[in-house]
């Protein structure tokens, strides 16, 4: 048996959860050699798929139905997705003076980085349903999720930019680069992926039809407006709720 | 719906990918990757395209020492680690894995030599014609085992020395001093094949081994 794989030298779960949240970058560094990949791997996504799924299943509990089951899978893919395109770019980023970082390390990071932001959501779980049990209009949740992926993706993408470092210091200009390039991946496979929140009222689908861009889909969205196509029909599949009655019992 | 062989497109590419997953995935088993690692492909196989082909695969078998291996190597990356954090840098990491994983390989053979003298002794055919070459075979182990055991004290060592380094006031002397330690532990990890593969004495002494 591998001693890598070996019970004494196996980390648990809970350890790794605990490097995950206090001292990500020593775990990247702790794992760097692909042969110690077997210890940390399957736990690392074993974190990011629950914890960004179960961060999922709340936002969709403001729908309800099948919809817990969509958004609990699609949040963890959004966080693998971002992650995935942005790789090859952010090496490039940190690749400093002849040194690159290696192929291994930059995807350990991307999973420690993703796992933070997925226990990060965890942690604001309840308050998500809490507060959606309390039944707010469709734009205040909305905005609530923008606001609540924005608090704990940024402690993620800087624990990527740190561990992506050369000597795990962060260097003003890569940093801002990954956070800003990781963020805009990030949000916009959001907005492919979506809906998360379903408008209430409209047919729950898996996917939406491609419709631009997140920004100007956002604000479209929160004020209200509902974008057509030539025949006057709604391009948004979330929009064709636009005449259904609008929620928000508090 | 955009389709793609009679499915929606979100589908066909969700196939593709996993299809890309299961291949991955089966390279790295093949490699000697941990079944946990290979079936984490499935999902997450663009961030593990790393692992393959990497030169650091792990042995595929561990042996008796695997556990001893793993927490003196454990301990000494953490401090490494943390001598990091505090601007302590050493340029000589690489070299420090290429001594793991000789000294998992030197584990791993006599594992080896373990499971065919249970084999032969279990077996019990013709013991007096195999008698000698077990005996000569046996003390071979036990040559190498000891060799072993000495390396990892040397490691258990170059820890302290590791310490020392971060008070040391000639930092580059103390520096080199743990190096060239780290190049006598490798050249005696190597010395283990000599003595697995020739069934000859340790080139090395027990003495050699005092710091």
């Amino acid at each position: 048996m591998n001693p890598l794989g070996d019970p004494m030298n196996q980390p648990s779960l809970l350890s790794i959860a605990v490097d995950v949240l206090t001292r990500p970058d020593r775990l990247v560094s702790r794992h760097e050699h692909p042969g110690s990949a077997g210890a940390v791997v399957g736990p690392l996504l074993v974190l990011l798929l629950l914890g960004a799924g179960l961060f999922g299943a709340v936002v969709g509990s403001y729908d309800g139905g099948w919809q817990l089951l969509y958004a609990g899978v699609k949040l963890p893919a959004v966080l693998l997705l971002a992650a995935v395109v942005s790789l090859p770019a952010l090496r490039v980023l940190h690749a400093q003076e002849g040194r690159s970082v290696s192929t291994w390390r930059a995807g350990l990071a991307a999973l420690v980085g993703c796992a933070r932001v997925a226990l990060l959501s965890t942690a604001l779980a309840p308050v998500f349903w809490l507060i959606y049990s309390l039944d707010p209009p469709y734009v205040v949740a909305i905005l609530m999720l923008a606001s609540g992926l924005s608090l704990v993706g940024l402690p993620g993408l800087v624990t990527v930019a740190k561990a992506l470092s050369p000597g795990g210091k962060l260097r003003f200009g890569p940093t801002l680069a990954t956070v800003g390039l990781l963020g805009l991946v990030m949000a916009q496979s959001g907005w492919m992926l979506r809906p998360f929140v379903v408008t209430p009222g409209a047919e729950l689908t898996v996917l939406c039809p491609r419709s631009g861009d997140v920004f100007t889909g956002l604000g479209n969205r929160l004020k209200g407006r509902v974008p057509t196509d030539a025949d006057g029909q709604p391009r948004d599949c979330s929009s064709r709720a636009a005449a259904a009655p609008e929620r928000g019992g508090w | 719906m955009v389709t793609w062989l009679g499915l929606p497109s979100w589908a066909g590419a969700a196939g593709v990918y996993l299809i890309l997953g299961l291949a991955v995935g089966a390279l790295l088993l093949r490699a000697g990757h941990p079944r946990g690692t290979a079936v984490s492909a499935l999902a997450a196989w663009p961030l593990l395209l790393g692992l393959l082909g990497a030169r650091e695969a792990p042995a595929p078998f561990g042996g008796p020492k695997a556990q001893a291996i793993g927490r003196a190597f454990g301990a000494l990356d953490e401090l490494l680690i943390q001598q990091k954090e505090q601007g302590v840098s050493v340029g000589w990491a690489g070299e420090l894995g290429d001594l793991r994983r000789a000294l998992e390989a030197a584990d791993a053979r006599i594992a080896m030599v373990d499971r065919i003298l249970d084999d032969l002794r279990s077996t019990g055919e013709d013991a007096a014609a195999v008698a000698t070459d077990l005996a000569a075979l046996a003390a071979a182990r036990e040559r190498a085992a000891s060799e072993l055991d000495a390396v990892l004290g040397g490691v258990h060592r170059l820890r302290i020395q590791v310490g020392l380094l971060a008070l040391s006031e000639i930092r580059d002397e103390a520096a080199q001093a743990v190096q060239q330690r780290l190049r006598e532990l490798h050249a005696r990890a190597r010395a283990i094949e000599e003595i697995s593969s020739l069934g000859a004495g340790p080139p090395h002494t027990q003495a050699a081994a005092q710091p």
